[in-house]
């Protein structure tokens, strides 16, 4: 066989991680719901395969940082309104108290929560620990739950 | 001597850990209270280790998101013009926000 | 058993195309391996690397329902049909399931994969306590099948610049070799944003690993060596 280099054509796998792998050992037997889920032909590429926890992680961690950085002018703005004067504070303070104002709050305890949990397996991944496959895995999904249980916990203490 | 990697990676960790124990300890101090009026509110803000506190919160903020968003645009835009272009305007965008935070903390007693 | 199997030959293909195969009788213990070469007895026109056959070669990297693996450790009980069989993903195709490594092994060659000792040398050999051998293991092992650094996405955004899991866990069994002297030099070349620090902790590599192996510990060490080397 002769390489032919530059000829062929690179093939475009999955790509990003939240199109990426599932968990698991795949060289060993594993349970059938841990087994690729989609497989579905599309075009000439390869079926997108069930997330693995920390892939799915990784993504939300991203969007999730992203989504707070480009509202990072948004809390600046209401913050400076409501130190501003009396009525900047009340205007502030309704937004948050209206049913809109408690959903974008919400959202943005969300992502921050994500964030962090995310963020803080990071910090002990780069202390060292947690890093083989099992622990990874579950840690992993701990921490994709964690701002779910953050939201639940808001909206209990809200009614 | 390993300037370029090494330095935004401690960067972004140490930040991360203020940001976390900070934003944490904000969002349990105001936990369950109900709403304050305008002069608690200032008054509140207005305590040193409140405001001190913020303004290393923006501080880490504003690099914690310099690094994250670099890292962002390393990873989604090949092209180099089209990626120094954006980082310009990050940069700028970044030093407008800390200058609008300062002026809004220094108001309120930094 | 039903398959689909990609099938490219850039000088007569304008497009590559998925090609269905049946697999009759599939015994206890089958592999993939075993698979593809029955059906390049139905077809000879469909090509794929192999070699050991034992996972011991790295030779036959494939992507299998979106995820990379060796062809002959994989038994084919626990595939899902129908089974669809394509080649390691970001590189180059040269034919069917065979891609051009080239991007990869200059990755694995970027950061010198071999002892450098400046020391003068000693009478004999140059010894290593118990200890200090131990601390190779999970290092040494890997066989370069490259399918842990195919499926990285930081690789994928970044193959050219990112050096990806397999060379990088190369860099880290150099760099903790008791014998080596190179330590600031390696350290050196994989300064900067993007050979080391694309990695973002995904653990596809890990998840992936043929042989068990854990790029992604590997990286964070370097991190922290390097961490300890320019404080």
């Amino acid at each position: 066989m002769v390489a032919v280099r530059g000829h062929g054509k690179v093939y475009n796998g999955p790509c990003s991680e939240y199109q990426n792998l599932f968990m698991g050992r795949y060289t060993s037997v594993m349970p059938a719901r841990e087994r690729n889920k989609a497989h579905l032909l599309i075009g000439h590429r390869p079926p997108r395969p069930w997330l693995s926890a920390a892939s799915l992680l990784s993504s939300t961690q991203r969007w999730a940082g992203l989504f707070l950085a480009l509202s990072t002018p948004y809390f600046l703005y209401s913050f400076d309104l409501s130190l501003r004067s009396e009525a900047g504070f009340t205007q502030v303070l309704q937004w948050v108290q209206s049913l809109w104002g408690r959903l974008w709050t919400l959202a943005c305890v969300w992502a921050f929560a994500a964030h962090l949990a995310a963020g803080l397996r990071l910090l002990l991944g780069d202390l060292g620990l947690g890093l083989d496959r099992e622990m990874a895995r579950r840690s992993a999904w701990a921490a994709n739950l964690f701002p779910w249980f953050v939201v639940l916990a808001l909206l209990i203490g809200w009614r | 001597m390993m300037g370029s990697g090494i330095t935004p990676w401690l960067l972004q960790r140490l930040s991360s850990v203020y940001l976390g124990l900070y934003g944490s300890c904000i969002a349990i101090c105001w936990m369950g209270r109900p709403a304050p009026d305008h002069a608690a509110w200032t008054a509140w803000v207005g305590q040193p280790w409140v405001s001190l506190g913020m303004g290393l919160f923006v501080l880490a903020l504003l690099l914690h998101l310099w690094v994250g968003l670099r890292s962002l645009l390393m990873d989604w835009v090949t092209r180099t013009a089209v990626r120094a272009a954006l980082n310009g305007l990050l940069l700028i965008g970044l030093t407008g926000v800390g200058l609008w935070a300062l002026r809004t903390l220094w108001r309120a007693g930094l | 058993m039903r398959f689909s199997i990609y099938r490219y030959n850039p000088e007569t293909d304008a497009e590559p195309r998925m090609q269905r195969f049946e697999l009759e009788s599939v015994s206890r213990g089958m592999m993939l391996l075993d698979a593809l070469l029955r059906f390049k007895e139905q077809d000879e026109s469909l090509v794929f690397r192999h070699a050991c056959g034992e996972g011991h070669c790295g030779a036959d990297g494939v992507n299998v329902n979106g995820v990379n693996v060796l062809a002959c450790t994989t038994r084919l009980s626990i595939l899902r049909e129908p089974v669809q069989v394509t080649p390691l993903p970001g590189l180059p195709v040269i034919r069917d399931l065979v891609v051009d490594m080239e991007a990869f092994f200059s990755q694995y060659r970027a950061v010198r994969p071999y002892l450098i000792a400046d020391d003068p040398e000693p009478e004999v050999e140059r010894r290593q306590s118990p200890e200090q051998r131990a601390g190779l293991d999970g290092s040494f092992e890997c066989i370069l099948c490259a399918c842990c650094t195919t499926q990285c996405p930081s690789w994928q955004n970044n193959p050219e610049r990112y050096l990806g899991p397999a060379a990088l866990l190369q860099a880290w069994r150099f760099l903790n070799d008791s014998r080596d002297t190179a330590t600031e030099e390696r350290l050196n070349d994989l300064a900067g944003p993007y050979a080391l620090f694309r990695c973002r902790t995904v653990m596809n590599c890990v998840n992936v690993c043929p042989k068990d192996l854990n790029p992604t510990e590997a990286i964070g060490r370097i991190r922290r060596l390097m961490l300890k080397s320019s404080l």
